[in-house]
């Protein structure tokens, strides 16, 4: 698990200013909570830190580099969503799978893993 | 347990006879059309008509049949139609999505806008600049340069219709996909398009029967059978002689059989679609 750095974060959604300046410091291995009100930007800085949003400034570090502009499925970060997202048009292994499809794992591996 | 309240049976007899009013009126100009299709070629000028045919005769089928360019133009009336329905739908869901899902300057205000604006002009405003347009680039009398002017046509319309589909599939559902690890195009493909498959089966359908018919720009862009649609065709049989209204009658039952086959078989597609449940 690498350490995590915002540094800086801005982010403006729609002219209006979501994330002002936001710098944080997360450890390797550390527990993090974000606490604040509805509206606080607190599921953008995570969209951020999972590659889903780009901020509109500041860097994202990730063990010292630099991923800002990194896709979200090559930084391997894994997030919960508000409501989970079930993929209504696929089987219940489908969904369970996505993940290992994803790392292109032989065909049989999926259900060996499990 | 609250008791259903019953329709009176006065209010059934209105309604069915009400619908079957309604049904007539639209059926009638159908009926019309077959009916003239099968009646003997004097029968057809008859005045007072008959609603009811007297004696079937195939005649005009059977000159359709044997007509040099009329099968020719029924299939390229099937082909370009479809072509041009799949090439708006593969410009149209891309440009939907980006529209969806993208911030981009001027998104709201000026891109929509400009691209339904296409739809505001009545097409035979754009008839001549699209002609020499046409003859410039070698399209005049082709197949390819009516798929590309119908899908033009269409093309506005499927960005409106699958933007608003594609805005009603949950971001959250593509974003926990691409933290599984996948990449956007493979979350367009394996998320988005499954998600708005009865969109694409709708927008297929309107498409197809938007354009059916369409007769200004066929008549203008193609002049050789090889390229030309039965709506162009069924012009033609108003000659010098009269109108041949047992063969363009006939014209027009073959060729809304197509269009009804695709109607009726998306049609079922589209109702099933719609009841999926996405977020839980």
């Amino acid at each position: 698990m690498p350490e995590v750095i915002l540094d800086r974060i801005s982010k403006t959604i729609h002219k209006k200013k979501v994330l002002d300046d936001i710098s944080l410091r997360v450890e390797e291995g550390s527990f993090v909570c974000l606490l604040g009100p509805a509206g606080g930007g607190k599921t953008t800085l995570l969209k951020i830190i999972a590659g889903l949003e780009m901020p509109s400034a500041g860097a994202v570090y990730f063990d010292q580099e630099n991923v800002t502009t990194r896709e979200p499925y090559k930084r391997d970060v894994s997030m919960v969503f508000q409501d989970f997202a079930l993929y209504p048009h696929m089987s219940v292994f489908k969904n369970i799978a996505s993940p290992l499809r994803a790392k292109k794992l032989p065909k049989n591996q999926p259900a060996q893993r499990w | 347990m609250k008791k259903v309240q019953r329709e009176s049976w006065g209010y059934k007899l209105f309604r069915l006879v009400f619908l079957l009013f309604f049904i007539a009126v639209f059926l009638l100009p159908i009926w019309w059309m077959i009916k003239t299709s099968v009646i003997a070629r004097t029968d057809t000028v008859l005045y007072p008509p008959h609603y009811l045919p007297n004696g079937l005769e195939f005649d005009g089928y059977i000159r359709i049949w044997n007509d040099q360019g009329l099968p020719y133009l029924y299939f390229n009336t099937i082909r370009i139609n479809i072509m041009a329905a799949v090439l708006a739908l593969l410009l149209g869901v891309p440009a939907a999505y980006a529209a969806s899902r993208y911030e981009f300057w001027g998104k709201e205000g000026g891109f929509m806008f400009t691209i339904l604006s296409t739809r505001f002009l009545p097409p035979a405003t754009a008839l001549v600049p699209l002609f020499f347009l046409y003859k410039y680039l070698g399209l005049v009398d082709s197949i390819w340069g009516l798929v590309v002017a119908y899908a033009g046509l269409n093309l506005p319309i499927v960005v409106w219709v699958m933007r608003s589909f594609i805005d009603e599939i949950p971001m959250a559902m593509e974003e926990s996909y691409m933290l599984d690890g996948h990449s956007r195009v493979t979350a367009f493909f394996k998320i988005i398009l499954p998600l708005s498959a009865p969109g694409i089966a709708a927008m297929f359908m309107i498409c197809n029967f938007l354009t059916w018919g369409e007769f200004l720009l066929a008549a203008v862009l193609t002049t050789t059978i090889p390229n030309q649609t039965l709506p162009i065709g069924a012009a033609q049989l108003e000659g010098d002689i009269g109108i041949l209204w047992q063969q363009i009658t006939a014209i027009g039952v073959l060729g809304a059989i197509p269009i009804t086959l695709i109607i009726i078989f998306f049609q079922r597609y589209l109702v099933r679609g719609f009841s999926f449940g996405i977020l839980k």
